[in-house]
């Protein structure tokens, strides 16, 4: 009964958590949306002991909390994978900023298409 | 001094990473040997890099941070787009490329749209489990392109305009695997490349770009590459290209 209650008191701590991240905008909606169904799923696990084990004889598992616990293993690297993929795509889409920011800021040069002799076209092209 | 006009509808490109020490060198030569424009990528130097390059008479483009090789030469492919060159030439910024070699490579292209200026000869230590990526490597590039490639590294290379404009659009920026990814897309997009034997200088200064740690690195991101590359879809690219 006692794991039960820590349970509780975690996934409602989540679920606190989330909200406030989201007040104070550190985190974004669509992640929070995330955040607060894996406390509400935390709150499921505290509250429906019974139903988890249910569950868990009919897969074949003895003991309910292994089912919780490889169930929240697989979802903890299915959410890494997924965070490295939204990373990548940021990454990505800062390197596209950064290159557009430095040909946005143009030129810097001595003498910007004055290079002797030749080519007054180019050198008005780069205003 | 006897300068070659390589006329105005041609760039010369030359990224360049924390090379203060031998950028100004580089650029007299090149400005020695060749009359074009010269635009330096300077890719996040903490040292002067940028300031150097200025004085010694290059157009400067600064990115914010340091990006990397592949994004500086992108940056590099697309100011020439944006400012319609016709041709650009890729020069390292440490001057083991010699410019003797550029209105040899710029005369290829006219077969070609992009023209590789390839070590001669094969004076160039490596491991062996190097040698057998590169290898690898040259065989599958070579059967993409149709054509016999031994080194799929250089970054001595000239673009046409069809080629500039294909990668305008987008450059492979994976951490030096770009060199070998563009080959690629030539060959995915039927672009023609052709290749050119060079001898190289050997390296004025600065830090050669490769430790074991990295050059292991290297070895995993290419091997990657040969499987991943024909399944990739497209990066993200920057929309607003041509300037009306």
């Amino acid at each position: 009964m006692r794991l039960e209650l820590l349970v509780i008191v975690l996934a409602l701590l989540n679920l606190a958590a989330a909200f406030t991240f989201v007040r104070q905008r550190h985190l974004s909606e669509s992640f929070a949306i995330l955040w607060v169904g894996i406390g509400l799923f935390g709150l499921l696990t505290g509250l429906a002991r019974p139903l988890i084990d249910r569950f868990a004889d009919a897969v074949g598992i003895q003991y309910g909390t292994s089912l919780v616990f490889a169930f929240g293993i697989l979802f903890l690297l299915g959410l890494v994978l997924h965070l490295s993929v939204h990373v990548s795509r940021v990454e990505n889409q800062c390197e596209v900023l950064a290159k557009e920011v430095a040909l946005l800021r143009g030129p810097i040069s001595e003498e910007v298409g004055s290079q002797e002799g030749h080519d007054e076209t180019a050198s008005s092209e780069h205003q | 001094m006897n300068r070659t006009e390589l006329g105005p509808r041609t760039l010369l490109i030359m990224p360049a990473w924390n090379e203060s020490d031998v950028i100004a060198e580089t650029i007299r030569t090149v400005r020695e040997e060749l009359a074009a424009d010269l635009l330096v990528i300077d890719d996040g130097s903490g040292d002067s890099t940028a300031e150097l390059a200025a004085t010694a008479g290059a157009i400067v483009i600064q990115h914010p941070y340091n990006l990397g090789v592949g994004a500086a030469i992108h940056t590099g492919l697309r100011f020439g787009f944006e400012h319609r060159y016709d041709r650009v030439v890729q020069i390292d910024a440490d001057g083991q490329h010699d410019p003797v070699y550029v209105p040899i490579l710029l005369r290829a292209l006219d077969s070609a749209d992009m023209v590789v200026g390839t070590r001669f000869g094969h004076e160039y230590k490596t491991g062996v489990l190097r040698r057998i990526v590169m290898r690898a490597l040259s065989k599958r590039v070579s059967r993409s392109l149709g054509i016999e490639i031994n080194d799929t590294t250089s970054g001595f290379r000239a673009f046409g305009p069809a080629a500039l404009a294909a990668f305008a659009q987008s450059y492979p920026s994976a951490y030096l695997c770009d060199t070998v990814e563009a080959l690629l897309m030539c060959g995915e997009q039927k672009l023609r490349v052709a290749t050119v034997e060079v001898k190289m200088q050997h390296r004025q200064g600065g830090i050669p770009s490769s430790g074991p740690f990295k050059s292991g690195l290297y070895l995993v991101r290419l091997s990657l590459l040969l499987v991943v590359n024909a399944h990739q879809t497209p990066r993200i690219v920057a929309r607003r290209l041509l300037p009306s």
